[in-house]
Formats: C-alpha cells, sequence, structure tokens
C-alpha cells in the first residue's frame, strides 16, 4: 500500500509541475508581453515559451505513465469499491480524466513538431492552438482529480513531412482510440487475478490453465 | 491505447509518403463525413419521430451513411484548392476534440443513473 501511495504523491507532484510549466507557456504564446517586464502578471506573461518544450514533453509523458501505473491498480480495487458504493458519477468522471489524457499524450507529437526550431510561420496558429488544447487538457485532469479529492504565409519547412507525420498521428489516434475503446479492442489482456497477460481480448480468466497432468 | 498507437503510426507513415493535398483531403472528407452523418441520422430520428405516419426507412443507419458520404465526397472535392494546398494543423485540435465529445457521450450512462 505504501508502495502505491508514493507512487500517487510523486505522479501528483509531477503533475502540478507540468502544470506550472504548460500555464506558463500557454499564457507566454497567447499573451506574449511586448514591453520590458513589471509587475507578477507581466513577468509570469514575459517567460521564453520555447524553453519549457522539453520539460512539458518529458513531464507530461512521465506523470501519464505513472498514472496509467496507478490505473491497474485503482482498476480492481478502488473502483470495484466505488462501483459497490453506487459512485457512478465519480467512476464516470475519473474514465473521463482518463480519455482526456490519452487524447493529451496524442498531442505531444504535433506539439513538438510545431515547436521545432526554427519555428515555422506556417504552424504559428496551430502551435498556439495545440498548445491551449494541452493545457486545457492539463487543468481539466487536474481539477477532476482535486474535485475528487498563420496567415498566407507559406514558408518552405524542412520538417512538413515531419509535420504531417504527426498531424495525422494526431488525428488517426484520436479516432482509432474512440473505435477500440467503444469496441473494446485491446491489444493485451491483463488477468490480475492470476497476473498473467494474454495478447489481444480474451475473456476473463481466474485459473491458470493446465499444463500436463500435474497442472490440472 | 497500444491498438490505436499501432494503427496511428502505420496511417501516419503512409500519409508522410503520400501527397500531402491528398491526407488533407482525405481529413476533410472524413471530418466532413462524421459531422454530416450525425446531422442526418439526428435528423431522420427527429422526422421519424414527429411524423404522423410510420416512416419505418428513417431508422436505418445506411441511409444516413450513404447520405453523409455523399456530401463528405461532394465538399471534399469541390473544396477550393487553397483549402487542399497544405495540411492545415489544426485538426490535430478539432479532432481530438471531437473525439472527447464521442468519449463524453459514451460515459454519459454514468451520469444518468
Amino acid at each position: 500500500m505504501a508502495f502505491w501511495t508514493t507512487l500517487l504523491i510523486i505522479h501528483g507532484l509531477l503533475a502540478v509541475a507540468l502544470l506550472g510549466a504548460i500555464t506558463h507557456q500557454a499564457v507566454s504564446v497567447w499573451m506574449p508581453v511586448r514591453s520590458k517586464a513589471g509587475n507578477f502578471v507581466t513577468r509570469f506573461r514575459a517567460v521564453p515559451s520555447t524553453s519549457y518544450v522539453t520539460a512539458i514533453i518529458v513531464l507530461y509523458v512521465v506523470t501519464f505513465v505513472m498514472g496509467a501505473w496507478i490505473y491497474t491498480q485503482y482498476r480492481f480495487t478502488s473502483r470495484l469499491a466505488l462501483e459497490q458504493l453506487r459512485f457512478f458519477k465519480t467512476v464516470g468522471v475519473f474514465e473521463m480524466k482518463e480519455h482526456v489524457a490519452t487524447i493529451g499524450i496524442i498531442l505531444l507529437p504535433a506539439y513538438w513538431a510545431f515547436w521545432r526550431q526554427p519555428l515555422s510561420e506556417d504552424y504559428a496558429a496551430a502551435r498556439k492552438n495545440v498548445t491551449l488544447l494541452l493545457a486545457i487538457v492539463v487543468w481539466t485532469n487536474f481539477l477532476i482529480v482535486y474535485r475528487q479529492q498563420c496567415p498566407g504565409i507559406w514558408l518552405m519547412m524542412p520538417s512538413s513531412k515531419l509535420a504531417v507525420f504527426t498531424i495525422v498521428f494526431g488525428v488517426a489516434f484520436a479516432v482509432i482510440y474512440v473505435v477500440c475503446t467503444e469496441l473494446n479492442l485491446p491489444l493485451l489482456t491483463y488477468h490480475p487475478v492470476i497476473g498473467e497477460v494474454d495478447f489481444l481480448w480474451t475473456p476473463e480468466r481466474r485459473v491458470r490453465p493446465c499444463i500436463g497432468k500435474a497442472g490440472c | 491505447m497500444l491498438t490505436s498507437l499501432i494503427g496511428a503510426v502505420a496511417l501516419s507513415w503512409i500519409a508522410s509518403v503520400v501527397p500531402e493535398h491528398r491526407v488533407q483531403r482525405v481529413i476533410l472528407f472524413g471530418c466532413v463525413a462524421a459531422v454530416a452523418y450525425l446531422i442526418f441520422y439526428t435528423l431522420a430520428l427527429f422526422i421519424y419521430d414527429k411524423a404522423s405516419v410510420e416512416l419505418e426507412f428513417l431508422k436505418s443507419r445506411s441511409l444516413s451513411v450513404v447520405a453523409a458520404l455523399v456530401v463528405g465526397a461532394a465538399i471534399s472535392f469541390f473544396a477550393p484548392t487553397k483549402w487542399n494546398q497544405r495540411l492545415w494543423g489544426g485538426w490535430v485540435c478539432v479532432v481530438p476534440i471531437g473525439a472527447l465529445a464521442v468519449l463524453a457521450y459514451y460515459l454519459t450512462p454514468y451520469f444518468t443513473r
């Protein structure tokens, strides 16, 4: 239990760091400061937004992986209790949080491509929008957990193929994710009772298969 | 998620080797068709509900699917050339937001029972 609690606390701390970084970047991109920094709010807006990119990507991925790891425990402990106690809204909000986090992670390749140096004018608007959407995703997840507890310029870009790849990745992932979620098409099925993992979807198993006479 | 990851990587790789204007056209077609299907099917069910005679064919999804595909194809085909020159970066925001809306819709039973 101490292990999961420690993991949860680290997950929370990383999430707060991510929240600060993405908020800083989103504010500095959407409300850039033209004059010299003065009061606290102006200084908050005056940060160099490009310097946050790597930190945000790393923090998001690490926070997400930790969250996914904790989710495996939540799925067959806390969630069962919540369902038995008929806290369906809580379960629903938590499930929504997981989907929002997944949608956030699929934005990361495009986010990274749009923020690559030198910054492309072609994707200036997309860069601002993706940053804002990512900030909304992180804030939404934070608030859910807290509550429970370019115009006209066509420059040649060296990274055009990369941008296409990341945009299509974001689009395709979102669509396939919805289909796979609703049709229940996992790549791996985990059986927590026997601690085994099967390839693709398999029915629930509570006993290990017989291997020879001794195993039966 | 892993299934989606594999599918998305495969599709993205294909997209990065085909001409950009075609990718833009395909995504435009997909998005327009999806929105058109939503509108047509809602409209069909609304008319079915309000009609004084039994219009059984309106309950069929295939009619709305065909209509949506036709509208999607027409709009993506006749869209101004300027729209289809480059892949629009905004798709990466629009489609995930749409996906979130669909996922939220599927989670509504948790909030209504």
